[in-house]
């Protein structure tokens, strides 16, 4: 029972990551229908810009974050600018006919960013100091580190947060309108263009928090990125597209089960938690647990 | 179907000349390409030259599978390299560890690269959308880890070394394995590139543009990816099982996510689509860095380069470094002959000026009233032979009929008990003003829309249930208000997309058997006929990217019309047309119904309608109000309170109470 128990505290403190990463494709897939492959790339964007400032560079570790998080935030802009915005311009297209060019220079983005910072600063995998001191809270004999509350309730706060953003502030209603009729939004005088940038932006924000709240668990390692961007997706395909709600459920059983196949089997079993839960959320239930619709059907 | 012979192919010489010496530089293009590759062990090439490039041949075979479905099909795989490693792993192991020999090994690796690929594709394919490609993405993640985890059958993390090509005792020798590799690699080559140029091939790349347009063809759009998608996992399993004895080692680092990534990388950079674009993409992304970069670039600055080319690619040169490369070559041999008939792609190719002005003596074009009426006699003589299925269809029982038909979208009664007759030889239009449910209703009829109630038979075969290639088979066929025009084609390959006629297999089509050479020569007959019957003969060769208006919907129809249908559905067929356009539009839809055809149309234009329709179904909120001969249904009062509503004041409102 401890066992089992202890397995559902890992669980969920990984799917809380896998959740983010969902969350910050829901951010960009809902307002401009497009899948933003490099979502993944920034997890490991904030991770290692976290480290850099605060291991390398020896910042105070608040500012180190908040500047990590902010060059995430940035590099998605980029990404929006450089890969996403002029599909749209060369092929004077809808939105429907960027979405599988951008899904290809959406993927190129990721191998620049990761290429680029392997350049920059190698790849080896670097030790970073915890946030946090090691001493854990017993409860009846799981174990539960400051360092997984702090990656579950960083995941909680940042979803909030951002479920306030959409609900009640002006660019956060735009972002909904858009999502819903882009033409109507832009008739009624949503910014588009711009709106579209705020959601890369807000999407990379989310991206390098999540980065930053797992840099003391995975280290600084560079071939994590992918790992995160196919994690957000089946956490995605599981909760449903387009559903915040549902990002934190898929990815809450994407890391339980994970983290059950991993405690009763062992680690290299990890991958059939993905392929496993993808298989049967098709055949069961397309659209996901809690979706409204499947992505991009006819 | 005499008709059919009668083509007249001599009008148009330029564009075939083209296309033969098109062929023809393709095919001295392989052949030299084959002949130094397969003469490099004997110039000297040293041990790790012959390695690499019979490396990057295997990954080439792979990557030329991938271009099956990502590029024809337009379904992103983000990991091909499951499948290749799945090859290697039971090609290896049977091999090594249970003695086979390599040759023979390569079967069974070839069975389970496609089980699996279809194990993982086929769940994937019917959600659609990007789930194929991280499904595959993952499994890429799993094949590996599968491998770690069996590691008493495969030698686990740290592999094992495999078995050497060989024939009985003797072992083959590394220049005689790379030349087994070169073949292997060139005829899988030509076997994608026969399926490219057959009915599948055309399947695939009306797929990629519009899906619910590819089932209006008769073509099932699930059946057509997962078809796609199983050969590259054949392609990958051959590849992977060549790649062992030849690498001489396995383990899971060699099939990493990486190998995935560049595979993608590869094709994005060599050309989606184009038959070249995977080999050239290899021998880029694979061979050229070693010997035109400069050392301190090779590694992760070639990555970085590549992975830039790829956005700058996408956004630059959608088609690839080898459609750029041919169109520059175009331009250089046009500059040298100094005229236009030149190898090229033939959708991006127009015709040339000269060729068409050969064309001008023909009347095609319909705008004066003489050559309108040439194109009507034309039409009138020549399409009943192109319509047998019609011809022989008894005229005095309706074609279609759809019953009660109610369709509720949430809260909003779309239809509302709606129902229609099409009798064959007649035209039947479907009026009403917008959003009283002609559409829905046309949807109904064509499958696209499950009706909440109601039945629908065509053919008096009740197929309400079917889904719309099933009907399209069954002899419906149908146009579009946007005209499905796929671009990627040429107009007689667009209309042959829609000839359903003795479908071959894919198989057949891979490997050019008789059946698929049969349909070829059938639905290219047909085509050139249909076009030429309608008028339309100067769209045969031309690519359908650029085709007007007016072009697109004569290809649509003529499409529709390759079907051979019992039913041809036609969704406001003059929108967009000038007068001349929509009076040659009227001849071809007369003779069509005259040939035997049950046309039903929806139409905006009053007046076309009253010229063209024999009945008319008026439709209001999804009922219909009138029935009738145009005259009839023009008189009738509700017809009238509909469009034009009521001409006092008070009896209008009255008129809104009653169906609110």
């Amino acid at each position: 029972m401890v066992l089992f128990l202890q397995a559902v505290v890992s669980g969920l403190t990984i799917g809380a990551i896998y959740a983010l990463v969902a969350v910050g494709y829901n951010v960009v897939y809902a307002s401009t229908q497009v899948f933003n492959l490099a979502q993944g790339m920034l997890v490991m964007v904030g991770v290692l810009m976290t480290y850099e400032f605060r291991e390398v560079m020896g910042w105070q570790t608040v500012p180190a974050i908040a500047a990590a998080v902010v060059v995430a935030g940035l590099v998605n802009v980029a990404i929006e600018r450089f890969c996403v915005a002029p599909l749209g311009r060369v092929r004077g297209g809808s939105q429907h006919h960027i979405a599988l060019p951008a899904f290809v220079t959406t993927l190129g983005a990721s191998l620049v960013v990761l290429d680029a910072y392997e350049l920059i600063f190698g790849s080896a995998i670097l030790p970073f100091h915890p946030y946090f001191n090691a001493r854990a809270f017993n409860l009846k004999g799981v174990l539960v580190s400051r360092q997984q509350l702090f990656m579950v309730g960083a995941a909680l706060v940042i979803v909030l947060a951002y479920h306030a953003f959409a609900k009640y502030s002006r660019w956060g209603l735009g972002l909904s309108a858009m999502a819903q009729n882009r033409e109507g939004a832009a008739l009624r005088g949503v910014p588009v263009a711009g709106a579209r940038i705020v959601a890369f932006a807000l999407a990379g924000v989310i991206s390098g928090l999540a980065g930053m709240a797992i840099a003391p668990v995975t280290y600084a390692d560079t071939t994590l990125g992918f790992n995160y961007a196919l994690k957000g997706f089946v956490a995605m395909a599981i909760g449903g597209f387009g559903s915040t709600t549902g990002a934190l459920v898929g990815g809450a059983a994407l890391g339980l089960t994970e983290a059950m196949l991993v405690t009763y089997g062992n680690d290299q079993w990890r991958i059939y938690a993905s392929l496993l839960l993808l298989l049967v959320i098709f055949t069961v239930r397309p659209r996901g647990l809690l979706g409204r619709q499947t992505i991009r059907t006819v | 179907m005499t008709a059919v012979v009668a083509t007249p192919t001599d009008q148009r010489p330029r564009q075939q000349v083209a296309a033969r010496r098109r062929f023809l530089f393709h095919s001295v293009l392989g052949l030299a390409a084959t002949a130094v590759l397969l003469a490099g062990p004997s110039l000297g090439w040293k041990i790790s030259t012959i390695h690499l490039v019979g490396t990057a041949a295997l990954y080439a075979l792979t990557v030329i599978g991938v271009n099956i479905v990502f590029g024809f099909a337009g379904q992103i795989t983000l990991g091909p390299a499951a499948t290749f490693a799945v090859g290697a792993y039971v090609g290896g192991v049977l091999s090594t560890k249970y003695h086979w020999n390599p040759f023979v090994a390569i079967i069974p690796a070839v069975i389970l690269a496609l089980l699996v690929g279809l194990a993982i594709g086929m769940p994937a394919l019917r959600v659609g959308g990007f789930y194929l490609a991280m499904v595959t993405a993952i499994a890429a993640l799993a094949v590996p880890s599968t491998a770690a985890i069996l590691h008493s059958i495969t030698g686990g993390g740290d592999g094992m070394n495999a078995r050497q090509f060989s024939v009985g005792h003797h072992i083959l020798t590394d220049p005689a394995a790379y030349r087994i590799i070169i073949i292997a690699t060139v005829l899988s080559a030509l076997v994608a590139a026969n399926l490219s140029r057959s009915a599948w091939g055309r399947w695939f790349r009306c797929l990629k543009v519009n899906e619910s347009g590819t089932s209006a063809l008769g073509v099932s759009v699930y059946q057509a990816k997962v078809i796609s998608f199983a050969w590259s996992a054949v392609f990958g399993g051959l590849a992977g099982a060549l790649f062992v004895p030849f690498e001489l080692s396995i383990s899971p680092t060699q099939f990493g996510f990486d190998l995935s990534t560049a595979f993608f990388v590869a094709l994005v950079v060599g050309g989606l689509g184009s038959a070249w674009g995977p080999i050239l993409g290899v021998a880029l992304y694979y061979i050229a860095p070693s010997y035109l970069l400069p050392k301190s670039l090779i590694g992760l600055k070639e990555e970085l380069i590549f992975a830039c080319l790829i956005i700058v690619i996408v956004v630059l040169l959608p088609d690839g470094l080898s459609s750029a490369v041919d169109r520059v070559s175009t331009a250089v041999w046009r500059r040298v002959r100094g005229h236009g008939a030149t190898p090229g792609s033939a959708a991006t190719e127009d015709a040339s000026p000269t060729a068409e002005a050969d064309l001008a003596s023909e009347p095609s074009d319909g705008r004066s009233p003489a050559g309108r009426n040439a194109i009507a006699a034309r039409t009138t003589a020549e399409l009943p032979a192109l319509l047998q299925r019609a011809a022989n269809q008894d005229r005095s029982v309706p074609a279609l009929v759809a019953r009660d038909v109610e369709v509720r979208f949430g809260g909003v009664i779309a239809l509302d008990g709606a129902g229609l007759q099409v009798v064959p030889g007649q035209v039947t239009a479907l009026i009403g003003p917008n959003g009283s449910g002609k559409t829905t209703l046309l949807n109904v009829c064509s499958g696209f829309l499950k009706p909440d109630a109601g039945t629908v038979s065509l053919g008096g075969q009740d197929v309400t249930g079917w889904s719309p290639h099933l009907r399209a088979r069954a002899g419906l066929g149908r146009t579009f208000q946007q005209p499905i025009v796929f671009t990627d084609l040429t107009g007689a390959e667009n209309v042959m997309a829609g000839d359903m006629n003795d479908r071959p297999s894919s198989v057949a089509a891979a490997l050019k058997l008789p059946a698929s050479r049969r349909h070829e020569r059938a639905a290219a007959g047909r085509a050139e006929a249909l076009l030429h019957a309608l008028g339309a003969e100067h769209l045969v060769d031309r690519g359908a990217a650029k085709s007007s208006v007016a072009d697109s919907r004569i290809l649509d129809l003529a499409r529709a019309l390759a079907l051979d249908p019992l039913v041809l559905v036609l969704d406001e067929p003059a929108a967009g047309l000038g007068l001349d356009e929509i009076g040659v539009l009227e001849a071809l839809v007369r003779a069509t119904a005259d040939a035997g055809v049950a046309v039903l149309l929806i139409e905006h234009d009053v007046a076309f309608v009253g010229r063209i329709a024999d009945r008319v179904v008026a439709l209001e909120r999804g009922r219909v109000i009138a029935e009738g001969t145009p005259a009839e249904v023009r008189a009738d009062p509700e017809v009238l309170r509909s469009y034009f509503g009521d001409l006092d004041d008070a009896p209008r409102n009255e008129g809104e109470v009653e169906h609110a």
